[in-house]
């Protein structure tokens, strides 16, 4: 009898000792899970119900889970500074005019809280990912103009060298038919160029904008 | 089919059926949206699209398997259902949440979480509707006194189910805690008691079809189910290596996913062994090509496209990407729908009195079987040029997606398309079976009539 019935019983004893350990690996996940973030705050908090509102995770991953129609949102407010997630979530298009989030405008207290939940995501500790990416090849590292140019999305509207977007125009020749201040300066805020230009206020730092414009011209 | 109260599985079936199809339907516009961002971009947002399906899918499934629970635990009681009124009751309770669920996906109506997007209300009714499912099975096994391997099995693989489902109902601030318990749910269902209760169903059919003793298929099941538990329980862990967990869970979540394809090998020999050594094969030979078809699709999907990405230093550049899109297709095509397809097609025939045509059948599982292969293949394909292009060369997610995965997915909806081709050749089989009743009229002609 005890022969017959010994396969069940290792089944039962593998399971309580399984769920035994998972238990109390939880109860420790649950102390360090805490200190592995900043503080919530009722901000935060208010943001993380508008991301569940919104429905964000079925175009979108964070934390690298969700969908993948969409980017990963997990150091978004790392890479694009919460005064341009602001003015984002408030009218996508106005700021990235070839977005397919087209369906979004939301107050300014709501984007408020919405960057305050991705700033928040942006620190939590998560063991190194996503990781930094190797690079374009041993001649280019993380700060030269075309990582600035595939970064900061200007690919997704221009192409350069027969590669790239096609809602704006082909950027390969540029250089040759403007000089550098009037690329920097179209390039930080193309209305005060040209009023009608579709193409939002970039959020590049002097020196990227330096690297992107040198870019620009080594394409000549 | 041996006792009148089997019949209770038959609303379930029809309506997983149902909901197949707008799974389906679901999935073709939110694939063409990938290539075309603007294609019912007002009407159905792809956020909603790929809510809805994700949701029937885990509808459709959940349904035929409790489809298959009411048509087996008679057969394994050997006693009619408690309660085929309560079964009644909670179908009508679930199917009238499950389409109110979808509804109110389009009006925006959904908690925001992936898989179990239901709100809060909705949540409520599901698990009204679940516990009556339980208490209907459990009362029936309770009184038969019979509980052998398949309905031990299955039925602590529903318990746990039920259980798992109610930690995924509480809101968490910190979306750390949130993705902890969400895996609670979704890994313990499909990587745990999902897997007991499709054990528990494959041997049953298993022993239906090829005749096998129960007393050899126990000790299988048993080992089969030990060894889900014991690597699917801390295997958990490959779901916590970046969501702001302890770094503690690299190795565990590593080692024991690693070893998750294990049971399901084990499944695929201890399937094919019975059907090679089988004392008399079953006449229903379409159940069978889906049964077996399951196993190794199961160990395929599930097993190989995940355990290629699950070691840390792996998952670091593969973690959501479409590479999870090529495992998650697959794996739930094999582990689960491929089976609940088998018990249709054994369960079925018998509850309408009628054979099944085979050859409808049996293309309807090649071109759904291949086209979805061929669908998982792109998506691999669409994942490493992403990981590459996106995570190790860091270029711009929307550019490498508009320039280089969209012609992954372009294929990719090619495959969609021939999905749904197997899917009305499928849907139509069950139709023919269901509609024209010959058995019935034949016995009325017998009668005089």
């Amino acid at each position: 009898m005890s022969n017959e019935k010994w396969p069940r019983n290792l089944f039962i004893v593998v399971t309580v000792i399984c769920v035994a350990v998972f238990l109390f690996l939880t109860v420790d996940t649950l102390k360090q899970v805490q200190a592995r973030s900043p503080e919530l705050t009722e901000k935060v908090v208010a943001g993380k119900r508008l991301w569940q509102k919104n429905n964000c995770i079925n175009c979108h991953t964070i934390l690298g889970n969700g969908a993948y129609f969409a980017p990963d949102l997990t150091k978004v407010a790392q890479k694009r500074g919460e005064k341009w997630l602001v003015e984002f979530l408030k009218d996508p298009v106005a700021v990235m005019p070839g977005t397919v989030m087209k369906n979004i405008a939301m107050s300014e207290q709501e984007a408020d809280e919405m960057a305050a939940f991705l700033e928040w995501v942006s620190k939590v500790d998560t063991n190194g990912w996503p990781p930094e990416p190797l690079g374009l090849g041993d001649s280019e590292d993380s700060s030269s103009g075309e990582s600035v140019f595939q970064q900061a999305g200007c690919v997704s509207c221009h192409t350069t060298n027969g590669d790239g977007g096609t809602f704006g125009p082909d950027l390969s020749n540029v250089a040759s038919e403007r000089n550098n201040s009037w690329l920097k300066k179209y390039i930080s805020n193309p209305k005060q160029i040209n009023e009608q230009a579709k193409m939002p206020d970039s959020s590049l730092s002097g020196e990227e904008l330096d690297a992107v414009v040198d870019y620009l011209n080594n394409l000549k | 089919m041996r006792f009148e109260s089997q019949k209770a599985a038959y609303k379930y079936f029809i309506f997983t059926l149902v909901l197949l199809v707008l799974q389906v339907l679901f999935g073709l516009i939110t694939a063409a949206q990938f290539i075309w961002p603007d294609f019912m971009a007002q009407t159905m947002p792809f956020n909603i699209g790929r809510a809805i399906h994700i949701n029937t899918m885990v509808f459709w499934l959940l349904f035929g398997l409790m489809g298959a629970t009411y048509y087996l635990v008679p057969d394994e009681t050997d006693s009619e259902l408690y309660s085929t009124k309560l079964a009644d009751f909670q179908f009508w309770l679930l199917a009238v949440t499950g389409v109110v669920a979808v509804i109110g996906y389009v009006f925006g109506w959904t908690e925001g979480r992936e898989y179990i997007e239901a709100p809060r209300l909705l949540d409520w009714l599901i698990v009204v509707g679940v516990l009556a499912f339980l208490y209907n099975i459990g009362i029936t096994i309770i009184k038969s006194k019979k509980w052998n391997s398949i309905l031990a099995v299955l039925f602590s693989g529903l318990a746990g189910l039920a259980v798992m489902y109610l930690f995924g109902m509480k809101f968490f601030g910190s979306i750390s805690l949130d993705q902890f318990f969400w895996w609670w749910v979704i890994h313990f269902w499909v990587e745990g008691t999902w897997e007991l209760i499709a054990a528990a169903i494959t041997a049953y059919l298993l022993i239906k079809l090829t005749g096998v003793q129960l007393k050899v298929i126990t000790k299988w099941l048993y080992l089969e189910v030990t060894l889900v538990v014991l690597t699917g329980v801390l295997g958990i862990g490959h779901h916590y290596f970046w969501i702001g967990t302890p770094e503690y869970w690299l190795p565990i979540g590593g080692i024991f996913g690693l070893l998750e394809p294990l049971p399901i090998l084990l499944m695929v020999i201890d399937t094919m062994r019975h059907v090679k050594h089988s004392p008399e094969l079953h006449h229903n030979r379409v159940a069978l090509l889906w049964l077996i078809g399951a196993a190794f699709t199961h160990f395929v999907g599930a097993g190989l496209m995940g355990v290629v990405q699950t070691l840390p230093s792996i998952n670091k550049w593969t973690h959501g990407t479409q590479l999870t899109a090529a495992h998650g297709h697959l794996a739930f095509y094999g582990a689960f729908a491929m089976l609940v397809i088998a018990a249709m097609y054994y369960a079925v025939p018998n509850i309408v009195n009628r054979q099944v045509s085979s050859s409808k059948g049996i293309w309807a599982f090649w071109v759904m079987l291949i086209s979805m292969v061929c669908m998982s293949f792109i998506l691999f394909g669409a994942g490493i040029t992403q990981v590459y292009l996106e995570r190790i060369m860091g270029m711009d997610f929307n550019y490498v997606k508009t320039n280089f995965t969209n012609f992954w997915l372009l294929w990719r909806l090619v495959a969609g398309v021939a999905f749904t081709v197997g899917t009305i050749i499928l849907v139509d089989d069950f139709l023919h079976l269901a509609i024209k009743k010959p058995a019935v009229n034949r016995r009325d002609i017998d009668a005089g009539l």
